[in-house]
Formats: structure tokens, C-alpha cells, sequence
């Protein structure tokens, strides 16, 4: 029953990505010769696609990440998941389940601390999350090559299988119906959690929720950024964008942009120069932001222009 | 205190308790606030006087103890939008990416899913104009309706403080709870505060505020009530402001922090 229901899931996913990979594919073809060099391949087609769909999914959920202050809490996930890929891997079972289940473990852990303990909230995750990465550290150790270690903790987009492709998809269209249908609910529990618990939402619904969805987009994002890099993506798309603006929508906007920017050009990167992918992709998204800060409305450019028009007009 | 009987409880805590983890800020609450009246809520910082409101908004669990707001308990008053609040400024993040319309749209958004449908599923701007109308008209109630553009980032308090009034005034609730709406807040602001509170009153709603101003708890409450770390009195205003009742309010925090 349940393997009937993955078949045709995967049936379905797979005849959607085939599709947008041919069409990508014709619009690269427009593209020209030195850009769309490197995407005759289809592994590199399939790398951009995800990349495309990663950097979405981080730029909206790196709005939430960046407006509730969860940038400890993102990198405190990301790296727990750890083991729980080593077991996945070593039980043959998919990866998105193991990570789950150790992301869930280590919330449950920081929360039992916390509460049992005199141990603070910040000091609870480090124990915690370090605790975890170093039990994956050393399961993958010992069931796996250094290289396979590198890939799991550095990504290796180049490598994305069409299966792999698929899952992304579909956490991605996931991620991105949940936060079309609670857009509401995230934006008063994110601004002011007890005005949405005084018009009867749930408060716990609304938290786990976000959660369950950062553990989903940082489970995605393994394969392109890895677990070490992939807070970087969570943090720096929304970053950059509440520099730019100060609407929520355009802040997604902006962030998703940013976001897809980073990746797919971090693609193009370290394909051209033969670098780690993901170590690229952050690194571009770095440098978005330092762009979008001198840029910014407050940012020293604009400034120092505002500046000159005022001398200007005195001088006159 | 008699209880008539034309008269409803807007607050009954009977025994109630709030920890932060572990570390007891409210004890052994018992209260009984009569509806339809401007009750203060006086007392010194880290009195307690916050985690009332948030107890009564439900988001923090009391310990022990019952709690009922307005003839109901506390998940019933919250799916009823029965319990406005209104923050005290530091509990808000102002570089947070909203502007002032979008604010008092969200005091529609539980109204919105009461009345059901489809169009509660959907994005703010969608959920139906007789939402926006009714926020407008609770932005033109204290007088913010020409700032609905700006970023909540670019208020001055007193415009900060009518801004999250109206978001209560858009939520048609029974009870409106403010923590501290007088304070950094000029005459003018003050003015259309506590004249619309008053209005409020009058149409058989309560009021419960928080506030250290105790010249307007004189001239404007109808009730007072006295927190430190407990319920330190209940009573009229000018029995609660004589300087014995106050002194022993304001005075048992210093005899506890010594420990
Ligand atoms: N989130 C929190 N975590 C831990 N302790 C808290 C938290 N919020 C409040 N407290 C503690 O609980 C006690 C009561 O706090 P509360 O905010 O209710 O006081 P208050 O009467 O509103 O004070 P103020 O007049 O300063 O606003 C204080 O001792 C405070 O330190
Ligand atoms: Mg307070």
C-alpha cells in the first residue's frame, strides 16, 4: 500500500522534473555560449534545478529564521541531523527520515535540559547540538570514506540524483504551501506571539510548525550547501533582504531572489573554477550582502550622494 | 467584597501560580474583577504585572490554580476573541518589517476565522473588505488612520501605543488588556488613550491596564488592583492609593529582594 503510494509519487515527480529540466534546458539554450557551456551536461542541469528549488526554500524560511532570532536554533538542526543521515545511510533507509528523527531528538534534548537543569537556553543547544554532530561525526567514520564524510558535511551538488531531485521538489512545493496557507499565523506569531495566542491561535502549533519546517529545508539543503554551510543560507537571504525593505512580502520576495542568486551562480562558480559548491554558493550570497548593505537606503552610498546633493544645493 | 447579582466577574483566578522556569513570579492569585469597569493593574517592576496579562492572553500556563476570563476559561475566551492585548513596548520588535495597516489587520485575523470560508485561508490582503473597513475604522477610533503606510519602525510612542489600540479596537473583544499604554506618551496621546477607555466602559466592555502613572489611576479608574509577586489589594482607587495600602504594596518586593 504504502510502496504503491511512494511509486506513484515518485512516478509523478519524476515525469515534473524531467519536465522542467527540458525546459530549462531550452531557456539556457537562449543563453550565451560561455554561460550556457557548462549545462549540456545533465548532471549539471539537475544541479541547477535543485539549486534553484534550495534557494527558494532557504531565502523564505531564512525570513522567519532572521525576524524570530533563530539563527543558534539553525545551526543548532542543521548539525544535529547528522547521525541520523549516518543511520539512514547505514540502514539503507532515506535520508529525510533519519534526519527528522535526530533533529526531533535533540529539540526534545535542549527542552529537557532546560527545563530540568539550571543550564541556560544558548549553553543547552551547544551541549546539545555539538553532542550529536560529534555521534555523527563518528558513526560516519567508521561506516564510511573520508570523502563520502566530506560530501555529507560540504555537499556535493554535483552528484544530486534524479531521486534526490524529486524529494527536494516536493519538500520544496511543501514548504512553500505551508507557508502560503499559514502566512497569516507565522506573521503574528512571529511579531507578537501573544496577540496570536490571545485571538486563539496555537501558539505550540505555530512553533513546531516552523520547526518541522527549518528541519525540512535544512534536510533538502544538505546535498547542495552541507551541514556545516547550510545556516549560512538560512540567515544571509533574509538578512540581506530586511536591509532593503520594510515590508514582509517584499522582504520574501527579495530573500527568495537572493536566495536563488547565491545558489545558481555558486553553481556556475565552482564549476568554472573547479571549487567546492557549496563553500561557493555561500560565498556569493556573501558578497550580495555586502553589496546590498553599501546599496541599502542607510548604506554609506546612498549617503554619501544624499550628502553631495545637499552641498550642491547650498553651493547654488 | 459582595457579589449582586446583576454583576458578571470579567477575572476569576482562584489560587492561581506562574514560574519562569522554576522561579515563582505570581502566588497564590485570587481575584475577582467586576466586568464593565477601567480596573489598574499598580505595582512596582518584575512585580508580576505582565505575567498577569500574559496569563489571561493564555499564552503563559499558569502553574497551578483555575483561571476564567470573562464567564469562560481560557481556550474557550481565546476561539471567542473574547481578550484583547495591547504590549508593553519592549515586548515588540519595531525594526520587525510591517506597517501600521498590516498591524491592526492582524486583530482581524481570528475575527476572520470565526466567521469561516475559504477566504480565511487566504492571504491578509484577500480575507474580505468588511475586514479592512473595520480596521480602518479602528485606526480612525485614536486617530492613526493617516499613518497606515509607515513602517511601525517610524512611530513616536504615543503613535506606537494607539497603533496596537487599534489592533484591540479591530478585534471587537471584551476585554481589552494594556500593559503600560501611558508610558513615553505625551498629553494628546494620553488624551485619546484614556477618552476612547472610557468609551469603551461605558458600552458594558472592561478594561484591565497596567500602569506606574498613579495621578491618572486617581483621576480615571473605576478599580484598583495591587500586584507584588502576589495580590497585594484589591479595592477603589482612593483606597488603594492611601499611603498605607501603598507602602505595603511597594514595600514587600524590597523585603524579598534582600533575601
Ligand atoms: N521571559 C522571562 N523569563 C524569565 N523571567 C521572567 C521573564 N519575564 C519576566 N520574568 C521575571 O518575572 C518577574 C515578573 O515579571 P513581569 O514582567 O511580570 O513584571 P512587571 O510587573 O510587568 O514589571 P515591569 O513594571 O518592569 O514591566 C520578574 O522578576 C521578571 O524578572
Ligand atoms: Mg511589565
Amino acid at each position: 500500500m504504502l510502496e504503491a503510494l511512494v511509486e506513484f509519487l515518485s512516478g509523478i515527480g519524476t515525469a515534473w522534473a524531467n519536465h522542467l529540466l527540458s525546459w530549462l534546458s531550452y531557456v539556457i539554450g537562449w543563453l550565451p555560449e560561455t554561460i550556457a557551456e557548462p549545462f549540456q551536461y545533465q548532471f549539471m542541469l539537475r544541479a541547477l534545478l535543485t539549486s534553484l528549488v534550495v534557494g527558494g526554500v532557504c531565502g523564505i524560511l531564512s525570513c522567519y529564521v532572521v525576524l524570530k532570532r533563530w539563527a543558534l536554533l539553525g545551526d543548532a538542526i542543521s548539525h544535529a541531523v547528522l547521525p541520523g543521515v549516518a543511520i539512514a545511510y547505514l540502514l539503507g533507509a532515506p535520508m529525510l527520515v533519519g534526519a527528522f528523527i535526530s533533529g526531533s531528538v535533540t529539540a526534545v534534548g535542549i527542552g529537557f535540559i532546560q527545563r530540568n537543569t539550571r543550564i541556560k537556553e544558548d549553553s543547552a543547544m551547544g551541549l546539545m547540538f555539538t553532542a550529536m554532530f560529534a555521534l555523527g561525526v563518528v558513526i560516519i567514520s567508521r561506516i564510511a570514506t573520508s570523502t563520502h564524510l566530506m560530501h555529507i558535511l560540504f555537499g556535493n551538488v554535483l552528484g544530486v540524483t534524479m531521486a534526490t531531485l524529486v524529494t527536494t521538489m516536493y519538500i520544496g512545493a511543501f514548504a512553500l504551501g505551508v507557508v502560503l496557507l499559514c502566512y497569516k499565523q507565522f506573521l503574528v506569531y512571529t511579531f507578537d506571539p501573544n496577540h496570536a495566542s490571545a485571538i486563539g491561535m496555537s501558539t505550540g502549533m505555530i512553533h513546531y510548525g516552523l520547526m518541522l519546517l527549518l528541519t525540512l529545508t535544512i534536510v533538502t539543503s544538505l546535498e547542495t550547501v552541507g551541514v556545516i554551510l547550510v545556516v549560512a543560507m538560512l540567515i544571509i537571504p533574509g538578512a540581506t533582504a530586511s536591509l532593503l525593505t520594510h515590508r514582509l512580502p517584499r522582504m520574501m520576495a527579495i530573500s527568495v531572489l537572493v536566495g536563488i542568486a547565491s545558489t545558481t551562480l555558486g553553481l556556475y562558480f565552482s564549476f568554472r573554477l573547479d571549487v567546492a559548491s557549496g563553500g561557493m554558493m555561500v560565498l556569493v550570497a556573501f558578497v550580495i550582502f555586502v553589496i546590498a548593505g553599501l546599496a541599502s537606503p542607510v548604506g554609506p552610498i546612498r549617503q554619501q550622494l544624499r550628502r553631495r546633493a545637499r552641498a550642491d544645493l547650498n553651493a547654488d | 467584597m459582595t457579589n449582586p447579582e446583576h454583576e458578571r466577574w470579567v477575572v476569576e483566578a482562584d489560587g492561581v501560580a506562574a514560574d519562569y522556569s522554576g522561579l515563582i513570579a505570581l502566588a497564590d492569585v485570587d481575584l475577582r474583577l467586576p466586568a464593565a469597569r477601567l480596573t489598574a493593574i499598580i505595582g512596582p517592576n518584575g512585580a508580576g504585572k505582565s505575567t498577569l496579562l500574559k496569563l489571561l492572553t493564555g499564552m503563559k500556563k499558569p502553574l497551578r490554580g483555575s483561571l476564567r476570563v470573562c464567564g469562560m476559561d481560557i481556550h474557550t475566551a481565546r476561539r471567542a476573541n473574547a481578550v484583547a492585548y495591547v504590549p508593553q513596548e519592549t515586548d515588540i520588535d519595531w525594526d520587525y518589517p510591517i506597517s501600521v495597516r498590516d498591524v491592526v489587520l492582524t486583530g482581524r485575523y481570528g475575527r476572520s476565522r470565526q466567521s469561516g470560508g475559504w477566504r480565511a485561508w487566504l492571504p491578509p490582503r484577500f480575507i474580505g473588505a468588511s475586514h479592512h473597513d473595520k480596521a480602518h475604522a479602528a485606526m480612525a477610533a485614536v486617530q492613526v488612520d493617516d499613518l497606515a503606510d509607515r513602517p511601525i519602525g517610524a512611530l513616536s510612542g504615543g503613535q506606537k501605543k494607539r497603533v496596537f489600540m487599534a489592533r484591540s479596537i479591530a478585534q471587537e473583544a471584551d476585554l481589552m488588556l494594556l500593559d503600560e499604554p501611558l508610558a513615553g506618551v505625551d498629553r494628546r496621546s494620553e488624551r485619546i488613550i484614556i477618552d476612547y477607555l472610557k468609551e469603551f466602559v461605558r458600552c458594558g466592555k472592561s478594561v484591565l491596564m497596567v500602569t506606574h502613572d498613579l495621578p491618572t489611576v486617581r483621576d480615571c479608574a473605576d478599580w484598583v488592583v495591587l500586584v507584588n509577586r502576589a495580590i497585594a489589594g484589591v479595592g477603589d482607587p482612593e483606597e488603594m492609593l492611601a499611603a498605607e495600602a501603598l507602602e505595603k504594596g511597594y514595600h514587600r518586593i524590597e523585603h524579598r529582594g534582600e533575601r
